[in-house]
C-alpha cells in the first residue's frame, strides 16, 4: 500500500520511522528532511570542506538506515540522527582538527542570542563582538563550543541537547552555565565588556 | 556538489545494505545489562572480603599495639585492586545499555557504590567471604600464597596472636586445647576456655590453619580468646 506525498509530508519523523521498518523504500524522506539540516550542522561543529562534510553526511544516512531498529521511541528521532552525526564528525575532527568559523547568518543569530541569554546589561558593540566572536570560540574547550552551538544555533532545548551529547540533563546545565562563563572571561579578556 | 539522496539510496542498494534486526540489539542490551550486574555483583563480593580482612586487621592493630606501617602491610590489596576494576569495568560497560547515560548523575553513582557496599556487608555478615576466600585459596596456589603471607605478619606471640596448623586435639569436658605448629615452625599448646569465642564455625580437624588471639602464658603455652580459621593450604 503506498501512501500519497502530501500524506506522508504530514507524518512526523517518528511514524516515518515506522514505516521504513516495514517498506524501507520510504526512507528517502528522512533524507530529504534533514540533508540541509545536517549539512549545515556539520559546517557549524567543523567547518571541513563540503566534499568531506558530503561524505560524513552519507555516512551518517547509511547508519541510520543500518541501525534504525536501533532507535529508542522515547526519544526524538532529530536528537538521534544529530547525536549520529555529532559523533561521526567528533571522530573525523580528532583525526584532522578542523578549526571552527561560523558564517555571517550564524555569527549575527549567535550574538543576539548570547545577548539576550547572557543577561548583558551594557551595551556591547555588535560589530566588535562580530569581529571576535570566532577568535573567542577558538579559544573554547571544544566541549563549551558544541553545546552553545547546539543551544544557540542549532535551538536544540536541555533534554534534546541531552540526548545528542549522550549526558544527563543536570550535566547539560552545568556545561551551557561553564560554556557562558569561560566564553564571558575570554570576550574580556579581549576587552570585550560583556 | 553531491546528490546526497541519490548516493546514499545507491550506496545502501549496491552494498545491499540491509536493517541490522531489531532482536539483535535486544539482546546486546540485555547482555550489557546482565554484564553489568555480574561486575556488580563481583565488586559487592570484593567489598565483602575486604571487610572481612579490614575486621581482622583492626582486630590485630587493636590487640597488638602494632605501628600503622604493620596495619598498611596486610591491607587486602589484591581485593582493592580488583573491586577499582570491576567496578571501572561496570561503569563503562554500563554506558552500552540504552539511555544509561540519563542516569549518570553524580547522585545516582554514588547510590550505586552505596548499594554495592550494602550488598558487600551482607555478604560478609553471612560469612560469604570467608567462603569465597577458602574455594579461591583451594583452587589458586598464587591466592593461597597471598593469604599465607598476609597471615604470616599476624604471627607474633609475644604480641598475643598466633597462626599456625592444628597438629593435635583434645575436646572434652574437662579439656580443651589444641596442639598447633605455628608458620615459624613453634610447637604450641593452646588452651581453649570458657570465654574462649570462635569467629568463625570452625570443624576442628588436624591440618587446618587457625589463627588465635590471646595470651602468650610463656614455655609456648597459649591462652586463646578468640580463634579463626584461615583458608590456607601449606
Amino acid at each position: 500500500m503506498s501512501i500519497d506525498k502530501t500524506e506522508l509530508e504530514k507524518k512526523t519523523d517518528e511514524e516515518i520511522i515506522e514505516l521504513i521498518i516495514h517498506n524501507q523504500s520510504y526512507f528517502y524522506i528522512i533524507i530529504e528532511r534533514y540533508e540541509k539540516k545536517l549539512l549545515n550542522y556539520i559546517f557549524r561543529i567543523s567547518d571541513m570542506p563540503r566534499e568531506e562534510a558530503e561524505d560524513i553526511l552519507q555516512d551518517v544516512f547509511v547508519k541510520v538506515y543500518l541501525y534504525i531498529n536501533d532507535f529508542n521511541r522515547n526519544l526524538k528521532f532529530s536528537s538521534w540522527i544529530y547525536r549520529i552525526t555529532h559523533n561521526l564528525v567528533i571522530d573525523k575532527v580528532r583525526k584532522e582538527k578542523f578549526t571552527i568559523k561560523m558564517n555571517s547568518e550564524d555569527k549575527n543569530k549567535m550574538i543576539e542570542k548570547i545577548k539576550d541569554d547572557f543577561n548583558i546589561e551594557n551595551e556591547v558593540d555588535n560589530d566588535l563582538l562580530k569581529q571576535n566572536i570566532d577568535k573567542i570560540f577558538s579559544e573554547m574547550d571544544k566541549k563549551y563550543k558544541d553545546i552553545l552551538e547546539l543551544k544557540y544555533l542549532e535551538d536544540k532545548d536541555y533534554n534534546e541537547i541531552s540526548d545528542i551529547l549522550s549526558k544527563p540533563i543536570g550535566t547539560v546545565g552545568t556545561l551551557i552555565n561553564r560554556a557562558k562563563k569561560q566564553f564571558k572571561e575570554i570576550a574580556k579578556n579581549k576587552n570585550l565588556n560583556i | 556538489m553531491k546528490n546526497i539522496e541519490d548516493e546514499v539510496i545507491k550506496k545502501i542498494k549496491d552494498s545491499k545494505i540491509k536493517p541490522i534486526p531489531k532482536f539483535w540489539f535486544v539482546i546486546k542490551n540485555i547482555l550489557f545489562i546482565i554484564g553489568f550486574l555480574i561486575f556488580f555483583c563481583i565488586g559487592a563480593l570484593s567489598i565483602s572480603v575486604i571487610i572481612s580482612v579490614l575486621t581482622d586487621n583492626v582486630e590485630f592493630y587493636r590487640l597488638t599495639n602494632n605501628s600503622l606501617f604493620a596495619f598498611l602491610n596486610v591491607l587486602p590489596y589484591f581485593w582493592i585492586i580488583l573491586l577499582i576494576i570491576f567496578l571501572v569495568i561496570a561503569y563503562l560497560n554500563s554506558k552500552n545499555i540504552n539511555n544509561s547515560y540519563k542516569y549518570f548523575t553524580l547522585k545516582n553513582i554514588l547510590a550505586t557504590l552505596l548499594l554495592c557496599l550494602l550488598c558487600g556487608t551482607f555478604l560478609h555478615v553471612i560469612g560469604i567471604s570467608s567462603i569465597l576466600e577458602h574455594e579461591i585459596a583451594t583452587h589458586s596456589k598464587i591466592y593461597n600464597d597471598v593469604i599465607y603471607n598476609r597471615k604470616k605478619i599476624f604471627n607474633q606471640p609475644e604480641n598475643g596472636t598466633l597462626v599456625g596448623k592444628i597438629i593435635n586435639f583434645t575436646i572434652t569436658m574437662d579439656k580443651r586445647e589444641l596442639n598447633i605448629q605455628d608458620i615459624e615452625n613453634q610447637l604450641w599448646k593452646v588452651l581453649i576456655t570458657d570465654d574462649t569465642i570462635f569467629k568463625s564455625r570452625i570443624d576442628i580437624k588436624n591440618g587446618i590453619y587457625i589463627n588465635i588471639f590471646g595470651e602468650n602464658e610463656g614455655n609456648n603455652v597459649f591462652t586463646a580468646k578468640y580463634i579463626k580459621e584461615i583458608p590456607i593450604m601449606k
